[in-house]
């Protein structure tokens, strides 16, 4: 009941306080200078491109950053397949006789796997 | 031209290019603040989820924007502080009557007065009777809560002593011509 009183008196002061009204509507009377939705827009596409080319460089960082590990992971993974294959070479051996491993299987299925991924991300993204 | 005109040409013309804003006063950086609120609000497009018309969520970004800008320039309105004692004394009915019809003399005043108003108190007024907005909308451009009962009656307090405020400076200004 207050606070419908008050609401009521409020668009009381609103319709009768023309003095009021009248100054303030002359005070906020300033027109905006000539061509200011024209220069907003020009304001707004600057301020997208830089957003997409901070986008895109973030993306590129981000997919060294992620290719670069996985690789090292993957080295990791295999070093000592590679280094049994290295010294079979050495030894003269053909590489059948190198002793089996049987990480190798599971580090390509990984490095298969991650790659295929990766190639179908930017071909997506790249809309290749 | 002032003496502080004078110095502000002065140190332009020494290299602080920035003090020409000066010159070009309030309208430059109102426009300023309203190409920002536009540029934020199209950045922010994604957040809009409010049940306010589009028109407030980017008043509040503006208004938000001015508060900024007047804080990183220290510019602060000149502002009179009225006595609560003094506002009590004046009721609500003897503010309508002074407000009621624009007398040449009176409307003269009142534009004297409003400029005697802080930042906050004038964007209310302006909001209030220019905009004419909801008070729920008028809460949620000065940061309240505009669903809250509590931040649209604060509001309404405000805007009655506001009101008397005016009143009171009016009443003070024309007393110190009639004494002249």
């Amino acid at each position: 009941m207050e606070e419908h009183k008050q609401m009521e008196q409020l668009e009381q002061w609103r319709l009768h306080d023309q003095a009021l009204q009248m100054v303030v509507k002359k005070e906020s009377n300033e027109q905006p200078a000539h061509h200011f939705s024209y220069r907003t827009m020009q304001r707004i596409v600057a301020q997208e491109q830089r957003m997409a080319r901070r986008k895109k460089l973030t993306e590129v960082v981000v997919l060294t950053a992620v290719a670069m590990i996985a690789m090292g992971v993957v080295i990791a993974f295999l070093w000592s397949y590679f280094l049994d294959i290295g010294l079979s070479f050495s030894r003269g051996k053909s590489v059948h006789d190198a002793p089996a491993n049987p990480s190798l299987l599971v580090g390509m299925v990984v490095c298969c796997c991650f790659f295929g991924a990766l190639n179908l991300f930017l071909r997506k993204q790249f809309r290749l | 031209m002032g003496p502080d005109e004078r110095l502000i040409v002065q140190r332009i013309l020494g290299g602080k290019t920035d003090e020409y804003a000066y010159f070009l006063g309030h309208v430059a950086d109102a426009e300023e603040v309203a190409q920002d609120a536009f540029v934020s609000a199209y950045i922010h497009l994604a957040d809009y989820r409010t049940d306010m018309p589009f028109a407030t969520w980017v008043c509040r970004m503006a208004y938000n924007k001015a508060i900024s800008m007047l804080r990183t320039r220290k510019r602060q309105l000149q502002h009179v502080v009225v006595d609560d004692e003094l506002l009590e004394k004046v009721s609500n009915e003897m503010v309508s009557e002074a407000f009621g019809v624009p007398h040449e003399g009176r409307v003269a005043l009142l534009e004297k007065a409003l400029n005697t108003l802080n930042a906050d108190e004038r964007l209310l007024i302006a909001l209030f009777y220019e905009n004419s907005k909801p008070l729920r909308e008028i809460a949620y451009i000065l940061g309240m809560n505009g669903n809250d009962r509590q931040s649209v009656n604060t509001l309404a307090v405000r805007i009655g002593r506001i009101r008397k405020k005016l009143y009171v400076m009016i009443k003070r200004m024309e007393e110190s011509d009639g004494r002249t």
